[in-house]
């Protein structure tokens, strides 16, 4: 990366040399005029005064025709009362004040003077009927080979018909003298002096020829710089702006009529430049259009199932999954095993539920709320800290408040005997109320207060059983001492649904954005994180709306790999089945989990898990570990329609591999198959 | 008293803003005017920003804020512009050495990244101070700015793939 920061350093300081301030902004009047408290005094107040008196000298001489009256194509002699005037202007209203004197370019009663030092510059012109001073510093230091000239800057400056261009160049040892041609002919000689070469003319004609004259005689200018076509000649600042300026409490100096001071422009590259527009905003925001195959491709080879089950490295390749992820569900319901054993099972060669325990353990995950309870890095834990809503600080300080003397006791009691779960207390009421209105064991409220409040934590789980012990015998100092703020956690939570999925959109259903914050506020975090460039929106063939893809895997979702012949059963709060309208126009499945569905209402059953086969989902299983009898029961298995497992090539053999790793995961040693599913019970005999 | 700090504050400071503006908004007339509000707020606060330790700081606070707040209004309106005046352009100043595919990958980047980048790498701001500018915290602007030269990186040797990956 380094020779690129160089790079852009670079880069950027030479693209921000080429730019100058128009003196508008530093003659306007910033000040309330209300305050009493400001001097009368405007500041570029001589700068007023001159051209409150270009105004009337424009007015009495009639227009442009004499707007220029006495202009020299070749630089003249200026007089004495010229340069005492010049003088007096320049020095008080060129930026820079004290820079020496470089350049002196008189053409009739017309100065354009020019200070320098190695890394500003200010330029200051008068005359009769214009007066311009203005300043360029920090430019770096430009070095000029020996007889060339380098085209600095070529400005043309337009109002009411009345058109000035100006030419600034810096140039190299031995140029005696420079003449310019113009677009219709005309020959200007410029004033060359000091390394610097400056040339003016009325009218908006631009460069387009240079003849250098060296010690070695006459040629063609190598000036580095293409002329600009005269598309590109007329450069006014837009109407629009001048309005503004003019109206409201922002006074600007009178400069009606007047030569305003457009924007500098160097010629070489305008012309592309200005068709590739450089305002890059939430409208050029880089914008990705993939197909649906390559989303599909992108969205199974990110979760790491192209192909599954092939993540090696046992606890570690745990943490990579949760390092991508960023959090993963957890859920208690464990028919067909737990919610994050199962995702980490399709993922993670070999997969051991006991792995996840002892990361956690060792502190290297822990629990917190995401969009549900969900295991975090440890690392990440600092951004999990704020909770919202019922489930928020201010209800549990609450509970604490009106359990005072329990939450007392059983801090006391943690502090003194280390993890404790709530059966470790005897059941004590108090006022709290549960959510249905009944009184709650006073024990539970305290503890689940003290772990919002992040005062205790999850030491570890027995089953259902709790145990929590003090956070800061839980988790390293550091951690603890990272405090984030909360906007910064709400980036954080909402970028990890990202994190999880791959290929979300701005809405999600089924809670994908839960407990962040409400959708007005949730969309400015989702286009800070755009803007941030974390994420960068997407469009996918035959997909509604944008999708947000995370800005490290851009390059992933642009080019994904082939996808494999392997099978993967996804479990029900697998972020990958998170966006349920994704998976029906991307992938045409209908899925949704049943679990809260009145077995009458159930399409399918309880605990499905999709069958994931190559980047497709083909179909479904339920499976039941029956841990006592060591088997895993086949419920129920459905096939996509049209999808014939037979003849899909490769499909039986990816099938009975990932039976045989399920039941391996289970801890199980036979395949028990639904009396009507002896079809499929003859096709992956499966012996682990 | 004020008013002659808040001239000399003006003279100093206008020229670091306007290029700051100019880069992260790539269009001078909407620089300028981004200064110009900028300078006006700073104003408005005068005696207050001068007995702070860095006004400057604050200055390019506002100045960060605006450029990236407003930006959907003044885009549309700009849009409008451009074609109503197709001749008009605030030519951003054209590189000449060889940055130009550079400054293309720049504009290219959303304007918080490159808000980052031209802080940091511009005016070579610590990444504290970079964080103070954009009101975030140290570790966004930390992955930020990886990120931002990471899709540079990306946009200039695209054949690369190993890079982008890691």
């Amino acid at each position: 990366m380094n020779q690129l920061e160089t790079e852009l350093r670079a880069a950027l300081h030479e693209r921000a040399a080429r730019i100058h301030a128009s003196t508008d902004l530093l003659a306007a009047e910033y000040r309330p005029r209300t305050r009493r408290m400001w001097a009368p005094v405007a500041i570029g107040g001589g700068l007023t005064t001159a051209v409150g008196a270009l105004v009337a000298a424009l007015s009495l001489a009639g227009g442009a025709s004499n707007a220029f009256a006495g202009w020299t194509p070749r630089p003249t002699a200026p007089t004495q009362a010229q340069l005492a005037a010049t003088e007096a202007y320049c020095a008080k209203n060129v930026p820079d004040p004290g820079l020496p004197l470089k350049l002196i370019d008189a053409r009739g009663p017309f100065t354009f003077v020019v200070y320098s030092d190695d890394s500003s510059s200010d330029f200051c012109t008068t005359g009769p009927s214009f007066t311009n001073a203005s300043g360029w510093s920090t430019s770096p230091p430009v070095t000029v080979p020996a007889g060339k000239l380098y085209l600095w800057a070529e400005h043309t400056t337009t109002d009411a018909g009345h058109a000035y261009t100006f030419v600034i160049a810096r140039a190299g040892e031995g140029v005696r003298a420079a003449n310019l041609t113009l677009e219709d002919g005309t020959q200007v000689t410029a004033t060359v002096r000091n390394g610097w070469a400056v040339a003016w003319w009325p009218g908006s004609h631009q460069l387009t020829n240079a003849q250098l004259t060296t010690a070695s005689g006459t040629q063609d200018a190598d000036v580095p710089a293409q002329p600009v076509r005269p598309a590109q000649v007329r450069r006014r600042r837009p109407a629009r702006r001048r309005a503004r300026r003019r109206s409201g409490r922002r006074l600007a100096p009178a400069r009606t009529g007047s030569f305003s001071q457009g924007p500098w422009v160097m010629s070489a590259v305008a012309a592309r430049v200005r068709r590739e527009p450089v305002n890059a905003r939430a409208s050029s925001v880089l914008r990705v259009k993939v197909t649906a195959d390559a989303a599909r491709r992108f969205l199974v080879a990110r979760h790491f199932l192209a192909p599954a089950r092939s993540l090696a490295g046992g606890p570690e390749a745990v943490l990579q999954v949760f390092r991508k992820f960023g959090s993963i569900q957890f859920d208690p319901i464990a028919v067909a095993g737990r919610n994050h054993d199962l995702v980490l099972h399709a993922r993670v060669a070999d997969y051991e539920p006991a792995w996840c325990d002892v990361l956690y353990e060792r502190r290297e995950i822990f629990e917190a709320t995401n969009k549900a309870l969900s295991f975090v890095p440890t690392s990440e834990f600092p951004w999990f800290r704020h909770v919202m809503g019922r489930k928020g600080p201010r209800f549990h300080n609450a509970a604490l408040a009106e359990n005072a003397e329990v939450a007392e006791r059983v801090l006391e009691r943690i502090r003194a005997e280390g993890p404790l779960s709530s059966l470790d207390f005897e059941r004590e009421t108090g006022p709290t109320k549960d959510w249905f209105g009944m009184p709650e064991n006073a024990v539970r409220a305290v503890l689940e207060a003290y772990t919002v409040t992040s005062v205790i934590g999850l030491a570890r789980r027995d089953g259902k059983l709790r145990y929590y012990d003090l956070l800061d015998r839980l988790l390293p100092a550091e951690v603890l001492a990272h405090e984030v703020p909360e906007r910064e956690q709400l980036l954080h939570k909402l970028l990890s649904r990202y994190r999880a999925h791959g290929l979300l959109g701005p809405g999600g259903a089924g809670g994908t954005f839960a407990r962040i914050a409400e959708p007005p506020e949730r969309n400015a975090l989702r286009e800070e994180l755009v803007e941030l460039g974390a994420l960068v929106p997407v469009d996918v063939e035959g997909v509604r709306g944008k999708r947000l893809v995370v800005a490290e895997e851009l390059a992933l979702l642009q080019a994904p790999p082939e996808p494999t012949p392997s099978v993967a059963f996804i479990a029900p709060f697998d972020s990958l089945l998170w966006d349920t309208a994704l998976l029906a126009s991307l992938f045409d499945f209908d899925y949704v989990w049943e679990g809260f569905f009145p077995p009458g209402k159930r399409r399918w059953g309880y605990y499905v898990l999709p069958i994931a086969f190559g980047h497709r989902f083909v179909g479904r299983i339920e499976p039941r570990i029956d841990r006592d009898r060591a088997r895993v029961e086949v419920l129920d298995v459905w096939w996509e329609s049209g999808f014939a497992p037979r003849r899909a090539d490769g499909f039986v053999e990816a099938m009975r591999d990932a039976l045989r790793a399920y039941l391996r995961f289970a801890h199980s040693d036979r395949l028990e198959w639904a009396p009507h599913l002896a079809t499929e019970k003859r096709l992956f005999l499966t012996r682990p | 008293v004020n008013g002659h700090d808040f001239d000399r504050f003006v003279d100093e400071g206008t020229d670091s803003l306007l290029r700051t503006a100019y880069l992260i908004v790539g269009d001078l007339h909407e620089a300028e005017d981004l200064v110009q509000e900028t300078l006006f707020k700073v104003a408005k606060r005068w005696p207050k920003v001068s007995r702070m330790d860095y006004p400057a700081a604050y200055a390019r606070r506002i100045l960060v804020n605006l450029a990236l707040r407003g930006s959907p209004k003044r885009s549309r309106r700009r849009t409008e512009l451009s074609e109503t005046r197709p001749g008009d352009a605030a030519a951003p100043a054209a590189p000449l050495d060889g940055h130009d595919e550079l400054h293309a990958a720049l504009a290219a980047l959303p304007p918080r990244q490159r808000a980052v980048l031209v802080l940091r790498y511009f005016l070579d701001l610590p990444e504290a101070e970079v964080a103070a500018a954009l009101q975030c915290s140290l570790g966004t602007v930390k992955s930020t700015a990886s990120r931002g030269l990471a899709r540079l990186e990306q946009t200039l040797r695209p054949n690369d793939k190993r890079r982008i990956a890691s």
